[in-house]
């Protein structure tokens, strides 16, 4: 084996190394793209649901009509008026999302919830969201410290407007259009 | 209205994004046979160079063995595309590299000592990554949601305990070069020390988790700082220093210093309070200088790195020597390297395992270096973003803690080598010759991969960060 083959591999080897670790990072760079291609897909399913929602409002007069003739007082409306999603405003996942659809969404302790917050303050089972004709309504689910609609303790199930606190524990939520 | 419903149609068929879902999860898992397919070239022809570097022609038998272990590779890829075709797509291809040119190292320096089968480090290692991915499938399949494992939170806690007194247990434990961390049992010596860090990261995210809110708003203030009540600390503080008794006992300051890190972070991720990083660096400084006064070996190990090129401690006996040749190693490779075989890594001792970056440093130089420390790098920061890309709080700071006990153990070890920290005996993960290091970092592999799995199928639900 010559000096001079052995250096040719010296230098291939070190070539492989680094074209592996580029390899390796164009494989992050596109996983990082394919995602982005995910969010215009969401956000052209959104525009594609806005001209649904026209299209239902002006042909049928639905009861779910969109909400842009009155905003002010609509309650969350529902899947075919607007995008809707749960955000969290406070707590320590503040900046979490959650498309809304018309299933429930429950929030509690256990594992099994849709939204999970593990503290001291919420129960295992403590609130539950549920899209109800037209609007999203909240009930307790019999929560040891209680569930807060704009500051005020729930006791019956209760219709949530759009960007209306809910305080659930130390985090707080609210329903926003997307 | 014909051509209202038409529109409408037109309409459902544009919602499509039920469909996608397959797609990319077949997507990740053809990224990663890619990546595996071209690491398993990478590390044969490490393996090539060695022997054409070292005896000047190859050898087909620990080729074979070799093109095995990625035949179980490929098993557990298999494995990941039934249970969790979403994970991650790096971790397996980073760790499958950095364990083939662990291999391909070790490999090469039993060819200097001309010991073969059984007895050659290389081959050990090569049944150790064998065992390791039998440990990932198992995890894969028994572990079939990682937030399980929060149930099992004080077992685990209790299991990590149990694991680090298991050494100092007359029959089965075992000192070797000074710490008592091994335990013996028929022809295998293990370090149950490195099983520990991964119980001890469960129970720290189970705690953590559930107890966090109360570490960080109640209490009282105390020079500044909000101090926690005691029974919200109570548990995690006896853990804690039952872990740095046994080490205190063990004599092993690299252990000590790995699970005061992982404690640290993980309370710090936790908390997003900066009072305790500044608590338990000074906590690290104190400790580092008290040992330093009373414990004969830690004094040893200090003056070995402040003062390693003084001839007096040099030729002491556990003195620099090791050190020393480490860094002749480093600098005799230079920028590029001596070339695979062809350098002299055989004169540091233990250049197999502690050593081993001295070793690949010599033979690959700063670029080959600088290359495996990009792939240190790759695996970790995907392990981080997998914490924060989750919606499940326990799961996000188990893959901190696990992700962060690989970065420590590389700063701990890799400073040691460079004489930036004193050295400490720790192994550098997936490299280094030691068959608990090598299964414990493939286990954290696994829990790594599941937890990126179920972030990635909840991502139906939670639409962004």
């Amino acid at each position: 084996m010559s000096e001079l083959t052995l250096l040719i591999f010296k230098v291939a080897f070190l070539i492989a190394l680094w074209v592996f670790v580029f390899f390796v990072v164009a494989a992050v760079r596109r996983d990082l793209f394919g995602e982005r291609v995910t969010k215009l897909g969401t956000a052209a399913t959104k525009q594609a649901r806005d001209i649904a929602a026209v299209f239902v409002g002006g042909s049928r007069d639905s009861a779910s009509s969109p909400t842009p003739q009155s905003p002010a007082v609509t309650a969350a409306s529902g899947p075919l008026g607007r995008a809707l999603e749960l955000v969290i405003v406070s707590g320590t996942r503040v900046g979490d999302r959650l498309a809304l659809t018309t299933e429930p969404v429950s929030i509690g302790r256990s594992s099994d919830s849709t939204v999970v917050i593990r503290d001291d303050f919420t129960s295992s089972h403590h609130a539950r969201l549920e899209y109800r004709s037209g609007s999203w309504v909240v009930s307790d689910l019999g929560s040891t410290n209680g569930t807060f609609l704009s500051g005020k303790r729930i006791s019956a199930p209760t219709v949530i407007q759009l960007d209306q606190p809910l305080t659930i524990g130390a985090t707080t939520f609210a329903i926003r259009a997307v | 209205m014909a051509e209202l419903s038409l529109a409408q149609a037109e309409l459902h068929t544009g919602e499509i994004p039920k469909l996608r879902a397959p797609r990319t999860s077949q997507r990740l898992r053809n990224i990663e046979l890619g990546l595996l397919c071209s690491a398993f070239t990478l590390t044969t022809l490490a393996i090539m160079f060695v022997q054409f570097g070292v005896v000047g022609r190859v050898d087909i038998h620990p080729l074979g063995l070799w093109t095995l272990v990625f035949g179980l590779t490929l098993v557990v890829h298999v494995i990941l595309r039934m249970v969790a075709p979403q994970a991650d797509p790096l971790f397996i291809p980073l760790a499958f590299t950095l364990n083939g040119l662990g291999i391909a190292e070790i490999y090469r320096i039993d060819l200097y000592a001309q010991s073969l089968g059984w007895d050659a480090l290389a081959t050990k290692q090569l049944a150790w990554t064998a065992l390791a991915l039998g440990c990932v499938a198992a995890v894969l399949l028994i572990v079939r949601d990682h937030r399980a494992l929060q149930r099992y939170t004080y077992t685990f806690g209790l299991v990590a305990v149990v694991l680090l007194l298991l050494p100092a247990v007359p029959l089965i434990g075992q000192e070797i070069s000074g710490a008592r961390v091994w335990i013996h049992l028929g022809p295998l010596s293990f370090q149950p020390g490195e099983i520990a860090k991964i119980a001890l990261a469960v129970f720290f995210a189970g705690y953590l988790v559930s107890h966090r809110e109360s570490l960080s708003v109640v209490g009282r203030k105390f020079l500044g700082i909000r101090m926690p009540r005691g029974r919200d600390l109570g548990p995690i503080i006896a853990v804690w220093i039952l872990s740095m008794l046994v080490i205190v006992i063990q004599k092993d300051l690299g252990t000590g210093l790995l699970f005061f890190g992982l404690f640290l972070v993980m309370l710090y991720v936790a908390t997003a309070r900066v009072s305790w990083v500044v608590l338990g660096v000074s906590l690290i400084l104190l400790g580092g200088a008290l040992a330093n006064q009373f414990l004969g070996y830690v004094h040893d190990r200090f003056a070995n790195w402040y003062d390693a090129f003084n001839p007096a401690i040099y030729n002491a006996e556990g003195g620099s020597y090791q050190v020393v040749q480490g860094i002749f190693g480093l600098a005799h490779g230079g920028l590029l390297g001596t070339g695979l075989g062809r350098g002299m890594p055989y004169i540091t001792p233990v250049s197999q395992s502690d050593y081993i970056i001295s070793s690949l440093g010599e033979e690959l130089g700063l670029a080959g270096i600088f290359a495996i420390l990009c792939i240190y790098v790759l695996f970790i920061a995907r392990g981080l973003r997998i914490g924060f890309s989750g919606h499940d709080d326990f799961g996000g700071l188990l893959a901190v803690g696990l992700s962060f006990v690989v970065a420590l153990q590389c700063f701990i070890v890799i400073g040691g080598i460079t004489r930036l920290l004193p050295l400490t005996g720790l192994t550098t993960p997936f490299l280094a010759a030691g068959g608990s290091s090598l299964v414990a970092n493939w286990i954290i592999v696994a829990l790594l991969l599941r937890i990126s799995d179920a972030n990635r199928r909840g991502s139906g639900r939670v639409i962004a960060q």
